[in-house]
């Protein structure tokens, strides 16, 4: 009987049976492996039925199995008996991992996260706020106004407005005015007021402008009010409260994959809906203000009002607290306000005053609602 | 002769962790959640395959097409639970229609999850080519659970230590390693002193007492738990575990999380270096005795977000 010794090697051979390692000595030959048993027995195993199921990386025994469940276990320490296996039947040697490769994937696994992690970044940063720019131009506006509607709803609920028709027309007839002075623009704009001496105010998708009763009392004249009113209008006619939703959206998804939950990432689109952050990145900031200053020139509205009261802002936070409520949300900063100013210079178009509220100031405390 | 000790140790590294994680992350994406159930299995290969226990390491033998199954089955048995409520709220009246919601619920679905996701898991980890096994059934829990839930509930949780470890003894000696039962010989009372201790100090040194509890329960837990004439014991301390929950705590604040991968394998780490087993002198009177289970228990504890008592093996 002539046998073909082919490559030796030890190992651990476990039966199925019983829970008894066994050292073995395999022999790898081109028609199947052998397993030399200590007692001079001998295993053939074709290799079309064995399966390599640990051993692709570094470090890590090879460990193959053999048969229905539960099977025979061979364990291997040297993973180059892996490249002695393909080398004997070339047709089967994508069953077994490549040794040579062992190190490198480790290596090429670190490498693909890290430039995976940097294309997240970019796709972050940069990529998913272009996208949902474009994507936020196309909205339809009845979509905006539903979205706003749900926002508002929570920001301002009914029972926290402040009742009062003759306030709303106050702040109306401003925001009317400023929209009426610019290129027409697909929004129907409602205020808000809500009863709360917080100094500040919010823009939702759709036209939908929140202001706090403690705004209306920080404001000394109604220019300096037209001035922040300007500045949210901005926010809904360029659309940064739809672009700040759907920025959220592909963000939830990957939080909903990363805790690993399929159920959770379908949940995300529709909680990304209603929970759209209402603070702005700089650059929209920026853009509501300067697009904001342009609405004022071209109302005819004194624009020195919005940079008075931005300087106020600035200067009296530190000691008033209820301001601090419109800075966290809005940027502040000397650059800011010297922004405005040179805005301001560009363009010395003449002015007409705004009427006065005649009804008491704006910030007085509102009436209770009717029983 | 003395008795051999033997003692777990995990290979896994947080780097490799952290590939995992993240092409598991990346995939579950593209394919919107369908490859969360192979991601999963992928990662506990990885977990059982570099955890090496007496010089061979574990293996586990899962798919992720069970686990899908399992998951898919689940939201069958939440469907028809919510729908029966459904029917009797709309038949009799709502009181009725949620109390047996909330009834199914906690007799049937939770215990159901509980036992059914240790089932599975035991029944798919392998240890020298032979399979784990877990041969109790989910009714068998129910005259643990429900009286330990009441009385935990009346004596305003001082039962507690009595209801975990009763839960704890069934979860063990139902437990198997091929032919041989895991065996479990601890008894609530020996807790109660501790845990009415921890009731009181927890609060007042702001939840620190709390690591020495918890770390003599799991000294006192592996003290009393044996296979085959083998003794378990776990050396952990308080310090070493609030040393190990604080630290785990400052890397994942100060890497926003991504240190996750690495948080994990230093716990496993832990919780290996704490154990060992004394005796027996070898396993070699224990056979092959595998059982079949499915993943429906695995699907149920996915999505109703339960892990009790820890179905992994480590909770052992």
């Amino acid at each position: 009987m002539t046998q073909y010794r082919g490559t030796v090697w030890e190992g651990s051979y476990f039966d199925g049976r019983v829970a008894q390692r066994e050292p073995v000595t395999v022999e790898v030959t081109p028609a199947s492996l052998w397993i030399l048993r200590a007692d001079g027995g001998r295993r053939e195993w074709p290799y079309a039925e064995i399966r390599q199921t640990q051993g692709a990386r570094a470090g890590d025994p090879v460990r193959l199995e053999r048969g229905p469940d539960p099977p025979e276990v061979l364990v291997l320490a040297d993973p180059a008996v892996l490249a002695a296996i393909r080398e004997a039947v070339p047709q089967l040697r994508s069953r077994f991992a490549n040794p040579a490769w062992r190190v490198l994937r480790g290596r090429l696994a670190l490498a693909g996260s890290a430039a995976v992690l940097a294309i997240v970044a970019v796709a972050y940063f940069w990529g998913i706020p272009l996208l949902a720019a474009r994507v936020a131009a196309r909205v339809p506006v009845e979509w905006e106004e539903r979205l706003g509607r749900s926002l508002v709803a929570q920001l301002a609920p009914d029972g926290l407005r402040c009742d009062d028709p003759e306030r709303q027309w106050a702040v109306q007839q401003i925001v009317d005015r400023l929209v009426a002075a610019g290129p027409p623009v697909p929004y129907t704009f409602r205020i808000a007021i809500v009863d709360d001496s917080m100094v500040n105010a919010l823009a939702a998708p759709g036209g939908y402008i929140v202001v706090y009763r403690g705004l209306l009392q920080e404001t000394q004249t109604p220019e300096e009010l037209a001035g922040v009113l300007a500045h949210e209008i901005q926010h809904v006619v360029q659309r940064h409260g739809t672009q700040a939703v759907l920025e959220e959206v592909p963000l939830r998804l990957v939080v909903a994959a990363v805790t690993g939950d399929a159920g959770r990432a379908g949940r995300a689109l529709g909680v990304a809906a209603t929970l759209g952050r209402l603070r702005y990145r700089r650059r929209d900031e920026a853009a509501a203000d300067r697009a904001g200053m342009r609405m004022l020139q071209e109302a005819r509205i004194a624009p020195d009002g919005m940079i008075r009261f931005f300087t106020r802002l600035d200067e009296q936070s530190k000691d008033v607290p209820a301001l601090v409520a419109y800075l966290s949300t809005h940027p502040r900063n000397a650059a800011r306000i010297a922004a405005l100013e040179r805005l301001a210079l560009e363009n010395d178009a003449p002015v007409s005053a705004l009427n006065r509220h005649q009804g008491g100031t704006l910030g007085a405390p509102c009436p209770a609602p009717p029983p | 002769m003395p008795e051999p000790t033997r003692k777990p140790e995990f290979h896994g590294e947080g780097g490799t962790l952290f590939g995992i994680y993240l092409v598991n992350a990346l995939l579950t994406i593209v394919t919107i959640g369908f490859y969360s159930f192979w991601g999963k299995t992928r990662l506990r290969t990885y977990l059982y395959g570099q955890t090496e226990f007496d010089g061979d390491r574990f293996a586990y033998h899962g798919t992720g097409m069970e686990l899908l199954r399992g998951w898919l089955k689940a939201v069958g048995l939440l469907l028809v639970a919510g729908l029966a409520a459904g029917l009797l709220v709309a038949l009799v009246n709502e009181v009725v229609g949620v109390l047996v919601l909330y009834a199914a619920l906690a007799l049937v679905l939770f215990p159901m999850a509980l036992v059914g996701a240790r089932a599975y898991r035991l029944s798919r980890t392998s240890w020298r080519g032979i399979r784990f096994s877990f041969r109790g059934d989910w009714p068998d829990l129910l005259p643990i659970y429900v009286p330990g839930i009441l009385l935990t509930a009346v004596t305003l949780g001082i039962y507690y230590p009595l209801f975990h470890v009763n839960v704890r003894r069934f979860l063990v000696n139902e437990s198997h390693f091929g032919s041989q039962a895991f065996a479990f010989d601890g008894q609530g009372r020996d807790l109660l002193g501790r845990h009415v201790l921890a009731m009181l100090l927890t609060p007042l040194t702001l939840g620190f007492y709390w690591f020495w509890y918890a770390a003599y329960r799991q000294r006192y837990y592996w003290a009393h738990t044996s296979i085959a004439g083998g003794q378990f014991s776990s050396s952990m301390t308080g310090a070493q575990l609030m040393e190990l929950v604080l630290t785990n705590v400052l890397l994942l604040i100060v890497t926003l999380g991504l240190a996750f991968p690495w948080v994990r394998a230093r716990t496993i780490r832990f919780h290996c270096n704490c154990l060992s087993l004394e005796g027996p002198e070898d396993f070699a009177a224990i056979r092959q005795a595998a059982v079949p289970a499915s993943a429906t228990g695995e699907g149920l504890t996915e999505i109703m977000d339960v892990d009790l008592v820890g179905a992994d093996f480590f909770g052992l």
